[in-house]
């Protein structure tokens, strides 16, 4: 039997910043929907953006996307004006192709 | 390794946000920024800024209403700013500012409404390419206007690169933040240049190569014994 190749992904480290603190929910809505904004339904199907932790205290956080797409991911976060809103800036701290490598490199724990 | 350079952070008017600009620059990788002001940077802030590790320039943008304005400001101007941009809200101005080597930067208005109906066309590109003027995609056009009009400004700035490109025109990316929330990184900067269909490494160079080659030009014109591009006064 043939091996079957997985979809390859990118896990991007992002720090939120603004005046007020977002919950989870709150910041995975925003990314989906600038994520739609500007690439639509297709391209979110491209894409395949996910929210994957969050931390509210400290607003950092890990989002993951296809890996063929990293960059149209990263131009998505760059145009994040106002997450429920409120003026907020998202920041890429990192990026990598696991969890434990992003965690280590953008130290996010 | 990269130098990033961001030719275009907008004078908050306030001493202590430009200090906070500054800080979270170096924090974003940048190792230079030009704030664009009225007045040229003064030293004290060019020292703050080395501490940080950031190398700071002089912009001016100006807004010529025609040719002789143009002309006029620029004789005023050239000598005392790093960076010189115009900002082309007609034809006439757009096709003098191409051709005038005073002039680094054009930038155009992200979305053609009322009178300022002005691209960056072939002919200006043309020119452009000719005189070594730049052409200017600031993320600010795409970040203040609503989702309704990204769509439009998507499509005028990426009619402007293709000309750019076809014509040699070097491409620069800049953030064109006014307060730290609109500042954003490098790279950033860079992957919105995959909207308007740059290629990867072109989009780096665009927030990389680009304004350090016009940094350095330019420096080496305002500094002592240049004569004219290539003849220098030697004691």
């Amino acid at each position: 039997m043939m091996p079957v190749r997985g979809t390859g992904r990118r896990y991007l480290a992002i720090s939120l910043e603004g005046g007020d603190a977002c919950s989870e929910q709150e910041v995975s809505d925003a990314l989906y929907q600038a994520v739609g904004e500007l690439f639509g339904d297709y391209g979110v199907s491209c894409l395949q953006p996910r929210l994957i932790e969050f931390d509210e205290e400290t607003s950092k956080g890990i989002v993951r996307c296809s890996r063929s797409h990293t960059r149209e991911m990263r131009a998505v976060l760059a145009l994040i004006t106002e997450i429920s809103n409120r003026e907020a800036a998202v920041r890429v701290m990192g990026a990598s192709g696991t969890i434990k490598s992003l965690k280590s490199k953008a130290a996010l724990k | 390794m990269r130098r990033f350079v961001d030719l275009n952070i907008r004078d908050p008017g306030d001493p202590r946000v430009i200090t906070e600009m500054l800080e979270l620059a170096a924090k974003l990788g940048f190792k230079g920024i030009a704030i664009a002001s009225e007045r040229p940077a003064p030293q004290t802030l060019r020292d703050e800024a080395r501490t940080l590790g950031i190398d700071l320039a002089s912009r001016i943008d100006l807004r010529p209403r025609n040719t002789n304005q143009l002309s006029k400001t620029l004789r005023r101007v050239r000598r005392k700013y790093e960076i010189v941009a115009v900002h082309c809200e007609n034809k006439a101005v757009s096709r003098q500012a191409a051709k005038d080597h005073r002039v680094d930067i054009l930038t155009f208005p992200p979305l053609k409404t009322g009178r300022s109906r002005v691209s960056l066309d072939r002919q200006g590109a043309s020119l452009a390419a000719d005189s070594n003027c730049a052409y200017e995609v600031s993320l600010s056009d795409l970040l203040d206007t609503s989702a309704g009009e990204r769509a439009r400004v998507i499509v005028n700035l990426k009619r402007n690169i293709w000309n750019a490109e076809r014509e040699g025109v070097p491409v620069l990316a800049t953030s064109g933040a006014a307060t730290p929330l609109r500042m954003r990184d490098p790279r950033a900067i860079a992957s919105i240049t995959s909207l308007l269909d740059l290629p990867e490494e072109k989009g780096l160079d665009a927030v990389s190569v680009t304004p350090t080659k016009i940094l350095e030009r330019n420096r080496a014109k305002l500094g002592p014994g240049f004569v004219s591009p290539g003849v220098k006064e030697v004691r």
